[in-house]
């Protein structure tokens, strides 16, 4: 979540967010008494985690470790450098994944394939755990087309996060005859992903249903990506709507020339879960809020986990690069090359998306 | 001759046989059960030719453990109710209740009510015979029925009478007082929350009798002039808040005689709550953008329940009497929220841009139900009931609303609305072999349907009582319940926001088996043991799937749930001493009570949130002298289970350069929680000391004050509520340090009621 927009959601949320009816119902005992709680002594024991996301062109790598009791939160945790790993493709064994230490990971000559059956076994003090996960099929963007919106000099009063909207249009066909489950992610030039306004998108209507979407923080996350299902457009060809908003003092203003990076993922279906829960959900959600002060049941991360902790998910992702120029007095977005340039000089998009004409200024 | 009226023995009709104590009284008066349950004492009175019962101790037969043929059944008479210290002096019927053995409070304060191992929901509340879904008032810190208009209240545990239905765990019959023929006569008392004041009377002497009782909390308007300093001083800064929170219950029963017709009683309830939370910031012109704005933010809550009931009672022969009830009950929970954000240059018109939003969320049961209920007495030994109950039940368990201008919120109107059909036949014979066996046998058949989906259900209900001697008896019962509606929390306190649910193709009604068997003894009526061990299973228990809460996700409501099995068992001990200056009991219970949900906790079994092992009850009363009278309860029992993520594991690796992670330190936590299994942290053991003086003055025109001091939580031991996982700014070894703190609501808290009887 970029600073500003978190920093404003939280601004929101104190005010007058579901906390604020829930504080005041109870605003006299919560101060009250407050204690540490007495864990106890005897630490549970811990379970081995499995953690590896496998895609197409990429060696298996699995990352074992062991969960760490609270308390003993800064012990270093030692590598899980002893385990036996054992992976298995469509029911064939491979051989044993090798200790790279420089990577802390388990590593595999193996590269998956679109439809590859994974399945991973690990054993490790008289523990064991395991995970299977079939790597979805690839995905491909059809088209991708961006456009600016301006929502009017005073929306950052509003309890939106920005008065324009640089909206990127991207259009997949979903694969027929079964359930599959994405991902979306922008990154910016520096490959570090950016805040996407998701609230135009029904595939993420829910997150703003009932109690959620009393502000932006507690409806969805999104800051640096989101998940999503083909539950309403399953078989079918389907623009995905989503925007970067930022603050503009009016039409005339422009937008920083940059690259973005649209990158769509087909995930495997307990990833997805896993990713939803991180991604969407978020750390302000009401959900995880009501968790944190006691007040509902905390849910467990999504695992496929057998005997363990962690995720195998499996992905195939395409990705879209533009360097948008800048917004213009058409409402439209304006691409070109990220060349030196003098003042008042304008390129036109030759890149990998739409051609926009670009009027000289 | 000195006698008490602390115990529930003091009644003046009852279910069941009567037995009378007093010399006058003939020793074994027999009345059919329901002549008098709901209240209706003159019938029966007129036909059997009995003594004027006046305030002649009765004991009746229904508390002698012994000889009936009851299990897990205790009787609460106001008196009893009222010398339980509470909250705010409060008197409170479900905190009476919480006081038995094999039932636990839940969270403290609240009105949580888990019997033998249930939930919260599977409760059947009763006024006068007719079901309301709400019985707490404030998140549940105070019940929502006014004691003052109670006459008399039986509580199940198990071994339930065929006539009663549709709730698993308990059943709570609350019979309300009917005026008086003759005098009027009224209470008020005023506490520190709330005041109320109920009158009753003849309306027509002899033969029409009114009783009104009101309640309302005034937290509200003592809250006012506070808030009117607070918002002077902040209207400086641009800033006005407003909050409010009131209740409101109201009873009504009016009786009427028709002397071989019988009689004619109309019943009302209304209870309701409403919070309310507002406020306003505005900034004035400002000097370099000359625009000025206004926030305008704004919350209500509002829950309740609504109950209308006629029901004509008439002996159709000498032996048999009919009951004809009708009824309307509705219950509602409805949350709002809405803001405003309006700004603008104020001389240029076109600059002003308003932005709102408005959310409704909620839920709503509206039942109509039509009863007929008989009671034959063939024989004094033997007494059969039977009737036929028919609820038409209006469910909207999903309400969404919303609109504004604002691109977060879209318009949305969604509200499910359904009907539900119940019907249920039963009927039950209660006899007497001989000197030492006697029993109950009922069958109650119960069909819901919904949605083009039918579910018929047989609930076979039995008890046996063998009799050794009149001081002592061993009893076994079994019965099964069937539950067609329930109540699903996404939270751990009783919340106005968790929905009434019903059941429909995708989720089966809940079942539960229980069996029970008891050794009871009395000594004189006036000491009484019963020892009851019980076991229960139950079925198509619902809960929310794991990040499915109710406020959390747009997805259908039947999408959400889950459905798994619970059991439970337990040994429940009560020894009560009835007369004396000194009267009480004390309970123990031991309980073990686990769920097991397909899509919960991985499929294991894991113990329910309210698994107290051991709770340890103490209720005394002691009359000093005429003037005053001392009372004290003290609970100790095996503290609540919690779920914490005591452990945590690593984000995934990059075990591949492109998979999604979150920028470093982006995350309020570094690693990501671990739960091993459900409920898996035992609060610390929860105890408690209340207690409570009142000093009667009695006038001479027979009027009656009464000003009662109550301490609650007398030693101030802070009871965990909640438990808050608390992520520090403090590192130790680059790695984040993290707390789990317990946070206590109720210290102790003094009160003082006066009361006045006319």
């Amino acid at each position: 979540m970029t600073r500003i927009y978190k920093k404003q959601a939280l601004r929101l949320r104190q005010s007058f967010g579901l906390w604020s009816c829930l504080l005041l119902m109870a605003a006299w005992g919560w101060s009250s008494c407050t204690e540490d709680l007495e864990l106890q002594k005897d630490a549970p024991h811990p379970v081995l985690v499995l953690n590896s996301v496998v895609a197409p062109g990429a060696p298996v790598k699995v990352g074992v470790q062991r969960t760490v009791y609270i308390p003993n939160n800064d012990i270093p945790r030692p590598a899980v450098n002893k385990a036996n790993v054992i992976l298995t493709v469509n029911g064939e064994q491979q051989p044993p994944l090798v200790w790279n230490v420089d990577e802390g990971l388990y590593v595999s000559a193996y590269e998956p394939k679109s439809g590859d059956r994974i399945a991973v076994n690990i054993a490790e003090g008289g523990d064991s755990a395991s995970a299977e996960v079939t790597v979805p099929q690839v995905v491909p963007i059809d088209t991708m087309t961006l456009s600016y919106i301006y929502y009017g000099r005073f929306k950052d009063l509003s309890m939106s996060t920005g008065n324009s909207e640089c909206r990127f249009n991207i259009t997949f066909r979903d694969r027929a005859g079964e359930k599959n489950y994405y991902f979306l992610r922008v990154l910016d030039e520096k490959e570090r992903p950016i805040a996407l306004n998701l609230t135009d998108e029904d595939v993420f209507r829910d997150a703003f249903a009932g109690l959620n979407g009393i502000d932006e923080a507690s409806a969805i996350d999104g800051s640096a990506g989101a998940a999503f299902s083909d539950e309403l457009f399953d078989g079918k060809e389907y623009t995905l709507r989503v925007g970067e908003l930022f603050y503009s003092e009016g039409r005339t203003s422009r937008w920083e020339p940059n690259w973005r990076t649209v990158q769509l993922y087909a995930v495997s279906e307990d990833y997805y879960k896993y990713l939803h829960r991180i991604f969407n959900d978020g750390d302000l959600s009401i959900s995880e809020n009501l968790a944190k002060v006691g007040l509902a049941e905390p849910v467990s991360f999504a695992s496929n986990v057998k005997g363990g902790a962690g995720i195998l998910g499996a992905f195939q992702m395409v990705s879209k690069k533009v360097y948008i120029v800048s917004n213009n007095k058409n409402n439209t977005l304006e691409f070109g090359q990220p060349a030196p340039r003098r003042p008042n000089e304008w390129w036109n998009n030759n890149g990998e998306s739409t051609v926009y004409a670009h009027p000289k200024q | 001759m000195h006698f008490r009226l602390f115990p529930s023995l003091c009644i003046l009709s009852a279910a069941g046989s009567v037995g009378a104590a007093h010399a006058n009284l003939s020793p074994q008066h027999t009345l059919p059960a329901d002549t008098v349950q709901r209240g209706d004492t003159l019938v029966a009175n007129e036909r059997e030719k009995t003594v004027k019962l006046g305030s002649a101790l009765v004991v009746g037969a229904r508390q002698n453990k012994v000889l009936n043929n009851a299990m897990g059944l205790n009787f609460l008479r106001p008196e009893q109710i009222r010398s339980i210290p509470t909250i705010m002096g409060e008197a409170d019927l479900i905190k009476a209740l919480q006081m038995q053995p094999g039932v636990s409070g839940g969270v403290e304060g609240t009105a949580g009510m888990y019997v033998r191992g249930g939930n919260n929901d599977q409760n059947l509340f009763l006024i006068d015979g007719n079901p309301i879904y709400q019985m707490n008032h404030l998140g549940g810190l105070f019940s929502a029925y006014n004691v003052e208009t109670v006459r008399d209240v039986a509580f199940y545990k198990t071994a339930f009478p065929a006539r009663y239905g549709g709730r698993l765990s308990s059943v709570v019959d609350v019979t309300t007082q009917s005026g008086d023929m003759e005098h009027y006569r009224g209470v008020f008392s005023i506490g520190l929350t709330s005041a109320n004041f109920t009158i009753g009377g003849p309306i027509w002497k002899n033969r029409t009798s009114f009783q009104v009782g009101v309640r309302r909390s005034w937290l509200d308007l003592l809250a006012m002039p506070v808030l009117a300093i607070v918002n002077a001083d902040n209207a400086r800064n641009g800033e006005k808040y407003n909050f409010g929170y009131s209740f409101t219950d109201f009873n009504l029963n009016v009786l009427h005689r028709m002397g071989r017709w019988g009689t004619l009683n109309l019943i009302g309830y209304a209870g309701q709550d409403r919070i309310r939370v507002d406020s306003e910031n505005w900034l004035p012109q400002d000097e370099n953008t000359e625009r000025n704005s206004k926030s305008v933010l704004r919350m209500r809550i509002r829950w309740g329940n609504v109950l209308g009931a006629l029901k004509w009672q008439m002996p159709v022969r000498e032996n048999l009497l009919h009951s004809l009830t009708a009824s309307y009950t509705n219950y509602v929970a409805n949350s709002s929220f809405g803001a405003e954000d309006i700004t603008g240059i104020p001389s240029i018109p076109e600059t002003y841009s308003n932005f709102y939003f408005n959310k409704q969320v909620g839920n709503a049961i509206s039942d109509y139900s039509l009863r007929s209920q008989w009671t034959w007495t063939p024989a004094s030994q033997y007494t059969v009931r039977f009737g036929a109950e028919g609820i038409l039940h209006d469910f909207t368990p999903e309400l969404s609303k919303s609109d504004g201008n604002n691109n977060i919120v879209k318009n949305v109107n969604s509200e499910t609305q359904f009907w539900g059909q119940e019907f249920a036949l039963y009927a039950d014979g209660e006899w007497q072999w001989n000197e030492h066996l006697r029993g109950n046998v009922g069958l109650r058949w119960s069909d819901f349907n919904t949605k083009g989906q039918n579910y018929g259900r047989f609930e076979p209900r039995v008890s046996v009582n063998y009799v050794f001697s009149p001081s002592w008896s061993v009893k076994a019962g079994y019965a099964r319940m069937v539950q067609f509606v329930q109540q699903v929390a996404s939270s751990y306190i009783s919340l106005p926001s968790d929905y009434w649910l019903p059941v429909t193709d995708r989720h089966a009604p809940l079942t539960s088996d229980q069996w029970s068997v008891g050794g009871y003894y009395t000594w004189r009526n006036r000491w009484n043991v019963s020892l009851e061990a019980w076991h229960k299973t139950m079925d198509g228990l619902l809960e929310y799937r794991e990040g499915f809460g109710q406020l959390m996700s747009a997805r259908s409501w039947n999408d959400k749930l889950t459905s798994g099995r619970g059991t439970a068992t337990g040994i429940d001990l009560l020894i009560e001493k009835n007369f004396g200056s000194l009267a009480g009991f004390v309970g123990y219970g031991l309980m073990w009570t686990n769920r097991k949900f397909a899509e919960l906790n991985r499929g294991e079994d894991f113990p329910a949130k309210y698994d107290n092992r051991h709770k340890f009850n103490v209720a005394m009363s002691w009359r000093a002298n005429r003037r005053v009278e001392l009372n004290a309860s003290w609970t100790w029992m095996t503290g609540n289970l919690i779920t914490l993520a005591l452990q945590n594991y690593d984000y995934t690796p990059r075990t591949h350069s492109d998979v999604p992670a979150y920028p470093p330190g982006s995350r309020d936590e570094d690693q990501l929680a671990f739960i091993e299994q459900r409920n898996n942290y035992r609060l610390p053991a929860f105890h408690r000391l209340d207690l409570g003086i009142n000093f009667y003055r009695f006038h001479k025109k027979g009027g009656q004050s009464i000003w009662n001091i109550s301490i609650y939580n007398a030693y101030s031991h802070m009871n965990p509520m909640v438990v808050q996982r608390d992520v520090r700014d403090e590192r130790r070894n680059g790695r984040q340090m993290m707390h789990f703190r317990s946070i206590s609501l109720l210290p102790i808290i003094p009160s003082v009621t006066y009361t006045y009887r006319f």
